[in-house]
């Protein structure tokens, strides 16, 4: 007898440990097994035995006896997200700088927790419709903010209640720190900004060139002569007033008196802002010692800048042609 | 206590003695082994011993061709692996000196 049949059973086994040491290189997985036919088929005859061992455990039992790492550490099998979370975290808190920041992370913590409950009262302001920077401004709304952060804390405070309530926090906690960022995106385009702010106060209803306050103006004729009690409007028809001033200034070289630019008062009461040039009138301190005009005190011409201008270019005479119609009758400070 | 746990700490030793003795294919040190008395030594433990004692440079193999069979990797020893296994001779002697004198020791 030159050939032993291996029996069908021993094959089969034998390919179910080569198999199990898959992962391992070919060669080694040869060198390993290469006898494994031939001595199986003689224990098998000798022993007693009837079942062969499990395939996996022998396999096992054979690399580690090696000196192989077990099947598990090589096999890069399909980690669930779990473990392969884990495995990254252990591996980076391995390193000396990973760990340090593993370690910050871990005593930032509690701060993601309070901000998470923030994130998610700000959107549900955002969603609620009101408009506005999605920051508490109710005693509503800072009362559900506070019971987010309040929540947000104690849930992840409690001791985990098995994989439901732990999946349902990573959930969570994956969400709103996607949501995190649309929404700081959302209050820092509803805060107005400081810039924005230096520009609201000259532009609320007052005369701006170039972003400085126009303070007067100063209308001249045809000819360039200077003119006087101009009243302007906008294209809507609306004041084109200049700012009141809110101090007061030297009137003359001497300074001594200051005053500063006033209104003009309109027949039907009103008090005007757009009738120009704006004369000036005299401040002094009240009975509270606070510089203000002086009632009742007459007004002075204040010199324009410019004597007389160019002349205007007389128009090409148009035939037939009607002048555009001014808006109607316009009604002052409305 | 396991003696399952012993053996797997001296099971080189043990591989070393047997082949030391004669040269020997797989199965064949798993016998030996079993006749001496070890007889819950596992087959794949021995073979990958062999192997790794192999690897480690303790041991060497060349194959004989069978006339039953298929041919077999025999394992044999050099001059390592006879200086490995008077080590570990050694540091068994020391040991089990040691135990005994930490067990009598007790119950004296």
């Amino acid at each position: 007898m030159t050939t032993t049949t291996v029996p069908a059973q021993i094959a089969d086994f034998a390919h179910r440990v080569r198999a199990a040491l898959s992962d391992l290189p070919a060669e080694e997985v040869d060198e390993l097994t290469d006898g494994l036919e031939a001595d199986l088929t003689e224990s098998f005859a000798e022993d007693l035995r009837r079942e062969l061992p499990d395939p996996a455990a022998y396999a096992d039992e054979l690399r580690t006896a090696a000196g192989f790492p077990r099947a598990e550490e090589t096999t890069r099998r399909r980690l669930s997200p779990a473990e392969a979370w884990t495995d990254l975290v252990s591996r980076v808190g391995g390193s000396p700088a990973g760990s340090a920041v593993l370690d910050f992370l871990e005593a930032v913590r509690p701060v993601w927790w309070v901000l998470r409950g923030l994130v998610v009262a700000g959107w549900l302001i955002i969603l609620s419709g009101r408009g506005g920077a999605p920051v508490p401004g109710t005693a509503g709304e800072w009362t559900l903010t506070v019971l987010l952060v309040v929540a947000s804390v104690q849930w992840s405070r409690a001791r985990s209640r098995g994989t439901w309530w732990r999946r349902a926090l990573v959930g969570a906690n994956l969400v709103t720190a996607l949501a995190f960022f649309p929404l700081v995106g959302e209050v820092a385009s509803q805060t107005v900004s400081w810039d924005e702010i230096d520009a609201a106060d000259y532009s609320t209803g007052s005369l701006v060139l170039d972003g400085e306050p126009v303070t007067n103006v100063f209308a001249y004729d045809a000819q360039g002569n200077p003119i006087q009690d101009v009243q302007l409007f906008d294209q809507d028809g609306d004041p084109l007033t200049a700012e009141a001033p809110q101090y007061s200034d030297c009137l003359d070289a001497d300074c001594t008196t200051s005053g500063a630019l006033t209104s003009r008062a309109l027949e039907n009461g009103r008090v005007a802002w757009n009738v120009f040039p704006l004369r000036s009138v005299e401040w002094a301190p009240d009975e509270w010692g606070v510089e203000s005009p002086v009632v009742g005190a007459p007004t002075r011409a204040v010199e324009p800048p410019l004597l007389k201008v160019p002349a205007v270019a007389p128009l090409a005479p148009a035939p037939s042609a009607e002048p555009m119609a001014p808006p109607e009758v316009a009604q002052n400070n409305r | 206590m396991d003696a399952t746990q012993l053996l797997k700490g001296v099971l080189d030793l043990a591989v070393l003695a047997v082949v030391e003795k004669e040269d020997g294919y797989g199965y064949d040190v798993v016998r030996r082994l079993r006749a001496a008395g070890l007889e819950e030594v596992g087959e794949a433990s021995v073979y990958g011993t062999l192997r790794r004692l192999y690897s480690a440079g303790a041991l060497t193999s060349y194959v004989v061709p069978s006339e039953e069979g298929p041919h077999r990797k025999y394992y044999g020893m050099n001059d390592q692996g006879r200086a490995t296994l008077a080590a570990q001779r050694k540091v068994w002697a020391d040991f089990t000196a040691t135990m005994e004198h930490v067990l009598t020791g007790e119950a004296a």
